[in-house]
């Protein structure tokens, strides 16, 4: 069956968005029809806020509604450490932990040939830039685990040590409160491999 | 380990069949296109949780089915263990492991098998990337990291390729590459060193195997090939060795926009008295060489678990002459290794007390 033209257009919109497959965007576009009008008009307002208002902090390049952001502009922030991440939800993980002091780049990616994705298409250069005008003494390597994120870090600390930063990698190994046993091999190799002095 | 029973439920063209298997030989019988093969496949899928026919689990469901359902009851050092597998067509399979949900990770070794089909008869004689398979799937059942390094290997190959092609055509800088070769080294070295390690245990058990086929005649030997190293051995740590190399062909894989060294290139060599068997062997030495490596498969398995595996001959009795027919019926029964064969031909077994015999026909299998 064909769908009336202006719900068509609000299907093909849910489905563009992520982990959103034909039958949820269906469901999702016959939800909004069935909502209140003021309830739609808040949802619609809603993302039309989120857009305008919220764009990159021109020092981190997290997500911010305010330039600095409010941890680039905290003073109860330590200034001279950098924990650099992939992606804002990255800094987001990283807050939840509260123990955290430092603040934050983001590079909006990883290094990634098959995706065509080289150091220019990330925030590197504007850490550089970043680090020639601040007293920064640590750079906390947080990308992922994996072969892009272990080469974006790679890089990255290259470039940095001449400048005689100190440049950290955060470790991988066993999560905290589980159970050895239940550990898989490979994250127990990376655990032994990565055992710190008692 | 034996497999004890099994039960089809709307799986390939079996609507419902219920089967209990001989502890020895079970050989099923039938026409092409009867499903013989679909009762092989459904111990191999049960052993690691894919069909070595099809990657699509939707193909296992029987036509027009919505729901396909696959069991087995096994033992296993003396312990009775069921397994089960639901699929439902656009959903995840769900795997029950004696009435628990497990994850596919936790399933694979729980059932060993060693599976033996045509396209086995020309490992010696075709491409080397058959080999290297045949090593992979090897170490991967009895070491689940390998299979994961493995993985992160063909990963990084992937991304350095790219990168190479990219520089060549003037879109990346060449000191990139380092970032790939430093993760690429250490990976090639780890897996290197087992391939090497499982060569040298199956060399001595094939070399085994080889005599007793060939009647004490001919001694066969395996030697892992480290493509970049001609002659001689690494005498530094492998890992420095690779990076050395990477560094040095760096020039030629921008060229050619792929990575010329690494395990991705080795292979496996097989002598026999000192001949090299891949081009210089006859056919029918191929095919023993072929025979005691599959034999050694089940050794290997053996000394690695401490039980044999259950071992699936799909369809090579017709492709084997007699003599080495009887040499494989013979190591089975002599071993007591749990077999389930396919054929077309009751005439390529011994008539007397070998095991059991079912014929199938259009999804149904009577004991014979």
């Amino acid at each position: 069956m064909q769908y009336i033209a202006p719900l068509a257009k609000l299907i093909e919109h849910f489905r563009a968005l992520p982990g959103i497959g034909p039958k949820s965007a269906v469901r999702l576009a016959y939800h909004v029809l069935d909502m209140d009008a003021e309830k739609a008009k808040a949802l619609a307002g809603a993302i039309m806020e989120a857009k305008e208002k919220i764009g990159f902090c021109t020092t981190c390049f997290n997500l911010s509604d305010r330039n600095p952001c409010e941890i680039c502009a905290s003073e109860k922030r330590d200034h001279t450490t950098i924990c650099v991440v992939e992606q804002p939800q990255d800094v987001a993980a990283m807050e939840r932990m509260h123990d955290y002091h430092g603040v934050y780049h983001v590079l909006h990616g990883a290094l990634s040939p098959l995706e065509g994705i080289g150091p220019e298409k990330l925030r590197i250069r504007e850490l550089l830039v970043r680090l020639q005008s601040s007293d920064v003494k640590e750079i906390i390597m947080a990308t992922n685990p994996n072969v892009e994120g272990e080469a974006t870090a790679m890089y990255i600390a290259r470039l940095l040590k001449p400048m005689g930063l100190r440049v950290t990698r955060i470790a991988h190994g066993l999560p905290v409160g589980g159970d050895l046993e239940y550990a898989d091999e490979v994250t127990l190799a990376k655990a032994m491999e990565n055992r710190v002095e008692l | 380990m034996k497999i004890r029973s099994m039960e089809l439920r709307n799986y390939r063209n079996y609507e419902a069949l219920s089967l209990s298997l001989d502890e020895d030989i079970n050989v099923f019988l039938g026409q092409n296109a009867q499903g013989k093969t679909n009762v092989l496949e459904a111990v191999y899928y049960s052993a690691l949780a894919r069909s070595h026919r099809t990657s699509v689990d939707g193909e296992l469901i029987r036509w027009e089915e919505p729901k396909g359902f696959l069991s087995l009851v096994f033992e296993r050092i003396g312990v009775e263990n069921t397994l089960e597998f639901h699929f439902e067509r656009g959903k995840r399979r769900r795997i029950m492991y004696n009435g628990q949900p497990i994850r596919t990770k936790e399933l694979i070794g729980a059932i060993n098998v060693v599976l033996f089909s045509p396209e086995d008869l020309f490992l010696i004689k075709g491409a080397p990337a058959g080999r290297r398979r045949f090593l992979d799937m090897e170490i991967s059942q009895a070491d689940p990291a390998y299979f994961h390094d493995l993985a992160v290997y063909t990963r990084v190959i992937t991304q350095r390729n790219t990168l190479l092609k990219r520089i060549r055509e003037h879109q990346a800088q060449r000191s990139m590459l380092d970032l790939w070769d430093e993760q690429l080294a250490p990976l090639a070295a780890r897996i290197v060193k087992k391939r090497q390690k499982a060569v040298g245990l199956l060399n001595e058990i094939a070399d085994r195997m080889q005599r007793k086929i060939s009647g004490e005649r001919e001694e066969l030997s395996l030697v892992y090939e480290l493509h970049g190293m001609e002659e001689g051995t690494v005498t530094e740590e492998l890992s420095s060795w690779y990076n050395q190399r990477l560094r040095e062909s760096q020039e030629k894989d921008i060229i050619r926009g792929a990575t010329g060294v690494g395990p991705h290139r080795d292979d496996l060599a097989f002598f026999v008295n000192g001949m090299d068997l891949r081009s210089y062997g006859s056919q029918g030495q191929q095919r023993t060489g072929a025979l005691a490596l599959k034999l050694s498969e089940l050794a290997f398995f053996k000394e690695e678990t401490g039980e044999y595996p259950v071992l699936l001959l799909d369809d090579v009795m017709s492709e084997l002459d007699r003599g080495r027919r009887e040499k494989l019926l013979d190591f089975i029964r002599e071993e007591h290794i749990q077999t389930l064969i396919t054929a077309t031909d009751e005439a390529y077994f011994p008539e007397k007390e070998f095991g059991h015999i079912y014929h199938v026909k259009a999804g149904t299998v009577e004991a014979g």
